[in-house]
């Protein structure tokens, strides 16, 4: 038998969910991405060709392309300057590297992009609670930090809220090419709203949509039924791993990078759920 | 462990577990990631056989039963075999590096080319890729390395284009078109073996006639 403090034992029991995943992103930054104004059309025909069944434009603007699959929770972003693809809600990261790799491919052909800058693979978790007052003393009683006493009299009044942030970098060899790695974890208390997904073509008449829409949106009807367990109040722990480096395009291993960089955040979701057990 | 703190691990409990167990089985060296990528259909009616498969759960929780994912695990055999594939020539094309002495490819390195051009055929016959987009990039590769003498140029080409090859998670149309482009950058002719190679013009001669009106 070893003592448990009150507080410790009121924080942890009201955890209302399990601390996981709830989000993939990845992002990279093209140098000389300009064909994108030309190619836009062609990327997005491309893309809807390669990638899974599902993936429709959410909308076709010349400042940026947009495409989303509803059933695979996935969004990608694209322009001249960088390409983001995002997972939510149910992830599968398998699914996600294979169709971030496959954008990637399609983008990086199609605009003839020689170079590419900083890819960035985030991986943010979150555990719930019931009030924004139980995840700020459970971050608080992880003891990540050390508040300086002499700052908090100068403040005055009483801690209320505390978030940390913390950046690595080191200057490596990966896979015969010399890059900077740059890690990130940033741990804080959020309140968030869900807000289910609607598309405008959900209130059009079937026959009007192209057959690859109808199911997309059915795939949509279908989701708005079911919702991941997301709490209002949590404790989010965002992982992010990047190389703040400059690439032939060619040679970058997108692949790999994002095998490596998901196994990093693995090892530091242990490590938190560790330090949860301990205290 | 005592009693009373059983109840309080309790919302960590399942994700420690899941990761304890992902952790531990998978491969030496190799993250446990993957864990859910292996070809064919699974099914959560078995749950002692993939406990933690993400794609599954994830299909699972939508509801998609055995649509989802759809393409990823079809391609995947295929991939493996098309990296292994350029992992064998990366590694001869490592070994032939040993035979060139003074700029000049040694006569012993002919065996460690005939290993290249055999495994150039067997990606010929690989069905990783676009439709025939692989058979495209096979070919470009060929035109550059069969009947020839190699050089250590041809060497550092084929290294250039399998280390871009081997990067590659899809090829598609395009990919060859990037080969060129390296065949290019190292002074090879793009148009060898082809209808527009410039051994095969037909040469024609103009001559003045003077008129005597």
């Amino acid at each position: 038998m070893f003592p448990v403090r009150t507080s410790q034992r009121t924080t942890m029991s009201k955890a209302t969910t399990n601390f996981r995943p709830t989000r993939f992103s990845f992002t990279v930054r093209f140098v000389q991405g300009y064909r994108f104004l030309d190619k836009c059309g062609e990327a997005i025909v491309r893309l809807e060709e390669t990638l899974d069944p599902g993936w429709i434009p959410a909308e076709t603007i010349p400042t940026g392309g947009q495409l989303r699959n509803y059933t695979l929770g996935m969004g990608a972003k694209f322009h001249s300057e960088s390409l983001t693809v995002t997972q939510s809600e149910f992830l599968s990261f398998d699914v996600f590297h294979d169709q971030c790799c496959k954008i990637y491919e399609v983008l990086r052909s199609t605009f003839e992009i020689r170079r590419v800058l900083t890819p960035v693979l985030r991986v943010i978790c979150q555990v719930g609670f019931p009030d924004v007052e139980a995840a700020e003393e459970f971050l608080r009683e992880l003891d990540l930090c050390t508040m300086d006493p002499d700052l908090c009299r100068a403040l005055g009044g009483r801690n209320e809220s505390l978030s940390f942030t913390l950046c690595t970098q080191d200057d490596i060899e990966w896979y015969g090419m010399d890059a900077r790695r740059r890690r990130r974890c940033d741990v804080r208390a959020i309140r968030q709203e869900r807000q289910p997904f609607f598309d405008e073509r959900l209130v059009q008449r079937i026959a009007l949509l192209p057959e690859r829409y109808r199911d997309a949106m059915q795939g949509l009807r279908k989701l708005r039924t079911q919702h991941a367990d997301i709490r209002e109040h949590a404790v989010q722990i965002d992982f992010e791993d990047s190389f703040e480096t400059e690439f032939n395009s060619r040679n970058l291993d997108l692949p790999t990078f994002l095998t490596e960089a998901r196994a990093w955040s693995e090892r530091m979701e242990t490590f938190f759920l560790t330090r949860f057990r301990k205290i | 462990m005592p009693e009373q703190i059983k109840n309080i691990t309790g919302p960590f409990d399942d994700a420690f577990a899941g990761m304890e167990h992902r952790m531990a089985t998978a491969p030496e060296g190799e993250s446990s990631v993957h864990s859910g990528s292996m070809g064919g259909d699974y099914s959560l009616s078995m749950p002692g056989l993939r406990p933690h498969d993400d794609a599954a759960r994830a299909r699972d929780q939508r509801g998609w039963g055995a649509r989802f994912p759809a393409r990823t695990n079809n391609e995947e055999p295929h991939r493996r075999q098309y990296k292994l594939l350029c992992e064998d020539v990366l590694e001869h094309l490592r070994d032939l590096q040993g035979y060139i002495e003074d700029g000049v490819l040694a006569d012993d390195a002919s065996s460690g080319i005939a290993e290249i051009q055999q495994l150039l055929e067997e990606m010929y016959d690989c069905p990783f890729g676009q439709g025939e987009s692989l058979k495209s990039v096979v070919v470009a590769l060929q035109s550059q390395v069969h009947n020839v003498e190699w050089t250590p140029v041809h060497v550092k080409f084929l290294r250039a284009a399998f280390e871009y090859l081997r990067r590659r998670w899809i090829i598609t149309g395009q990919t060859a078109a990037e080969i060129d482009d390296i065949i290019e950058e190292f002074g090879l002719d793009v148009f060898r073996g082809t209808v527009s190679d410039a051994d095969v013009l037909v040469e024609y001669h103009l001559e003045k006639v003077v008129r005597h009106d």
